[in-house]
């Protein structure tokens, strides 16, 4: 085969490997995803918890990070500064809960730049 | 964003392959042409422009999510982790260029280098033993095409002696980079669910078929062309190894701009099957 057909077959190979894989990559936003959470995603807890811990699978950047809290009638609760007390980890406190629904939501930038964000509630029953 | 991030990958990976590839092989198979010089050389242009789209590109995503502006922004960007590594690797392409070192030395600091992108990218976040496997998958990858790469821009007829050294480091290669990519896929893609259910998995699927479609070409050029040219010396021997090089480096680049692709695809997680 010709070197200039040879390398005309292999630019088509790689535009096409690349529309598959950008084309198939539409839905999902980013790469550190929520591990798990404290309180638990979806519980609900008899007392107010005193912060909200949020863990990665992945490492991420605090200064490009947000944690915010918001109660039932989508007012945000004046929670404390954002803490990273481990790569995965990043922590707000909160200042005493009344009983109620609060919906957690999280942007994140993960040590290799990529940026991730949720949300999820919990309820505080009181006692 | 995806489309762009994934280009400036593509375009990054393959100008620090060829450079760093060329200052390898000018340590390992023989000294630079004035054209395998100029080729290096443009890598290292190319390479030194896409750091600084890189930089702008990041800072762009970034403003959104920081509270800070003007200088205090910049410093807090290149703070992060994907930051100090950027200096690193613009501090380390400026030494490279510019230093005046013998051929051994210079490999030498092209191969610790490019351990900067391996802890910036997907390895790097998940810690330092991946980093450092990532690490060798990577070197063993731009040492190979580095080498085959001053096979094809040799003009004339191929010395049986280059082929030979060239077989020996591509064996070499090829040696530390299957077991190191097997190791990366498995930490990746641990399951044949979400290796066939995500963008990550279909893209590693394609990736392996054509490293498939690489190393049998490699294979033949190891039992069948080089032999022959060692054999016979003649300008068919030359001719036949100097296509199956050229036709083996099409397919390098397609495996280098799919690994690329692979750096700026999300690794498949419960979250999202």
């Amino acid at each position: 085969m010709e070197t200039r057909a040879i390398i005309l077959k292999g630019l088509r190979l790689i535009l096409t490997s690349l529309v598959i894989g950008v084309g198939g990559v539409r839905s999902v936003s980013a790469h550190a995803f929520l591990d798990h959470a404290e309180p638990r995603v979806g519980s609900t807890v008899e007392v107010a918890p005193p912060a909200v811990t949020l863990e990665f699978t992945e490492a991420v950047e605090p200064d490009f990070s947000r944690i915010e809290v918001r109660d039932a009638h989508d007012q945000p609760v004046a929670v404390g500064a954002l803490e990273h007390p481990h790569p995965e980890e990043l922590q707000v406190s909160l200042p005493p809960l009344p009983s109620g629904d609060y919906t957690v939501h999280w942007a994140v930038t993960s040590v290799d730049t990529h940026q991730t964000e949720g949300r999820f509630e919990f309820t505080v029953s009181g006692p | 964003m995806t489309p762009l991030l994934a280009a400036i990958g593509c375009l990054d990976l393959l100008s620090t392959a060829v450079f760093a590839g060329g200052v390898i092989a000018a340590a390992l198979i023989t000294l630079p042409s004035p054209r395998d010089r100029r080729v290096v050389q443009w890598a290292a242009a190319v390479l030194a422009l896409d750091l600084v789209v890189q930089l702008v590109v990041f800072a762009a995503r970034m403003s959104a999510q920081s509270s800070t502006s003007g200088g205090a922004f910049w410093l807090e960007l290149l703070d992060t982790h994907w930051g100090r590594l950027w200096v690193i690797r613009c501090f380390g392409l400026a030494l490279l260029v510019t230093l005046r070192v013998g051929a051994g030395p210079r490999a030498a600091l092209a191969a610790l280098w490019l351990l900067a992108r391996s802890f910036q990218g997907h390895a790097g976040a998940h810690g330092t033993l991946p980093a450092l496997i990532d690490w060798v998958h990577l070197l063993a990858a731009v040492t190979w095409l580095g080498a085959l790469l001053r096979l094809a821009l040799i003009g004339g007829a191929i010395a049986p002696a280059i082929a030979l050294r060239v077989r020996r480091l591509a064996t070499v290669s090829v040696a530390a980079l299957v077991p190191a990519g097997i190791y990366g896929a498995f930490l990746h893609v641990p399951s044949l669910e979400r290796l066939a259910g995500s963008p990550y998995g279909r893209v590693l699927v394609v990736k392996l078929t054509f490293a498939a479609a690489l190393i049998s070409i490699g294979a033949m050029n190891h039992f069948r062309h080089v032999p022959r040219l060692v054999r016979r010396n003649d300008s068919g021997a030359s001719r036949r190894l100097w296509r199956a090089v050229r036709f083996e480096l099409v397919i390098a680049v397609v495996v280098l701009l799919l690994s690329a692709l692979l750096g700026v695809l999300p690794m498949p997680h419960e979250a999202m099957m």
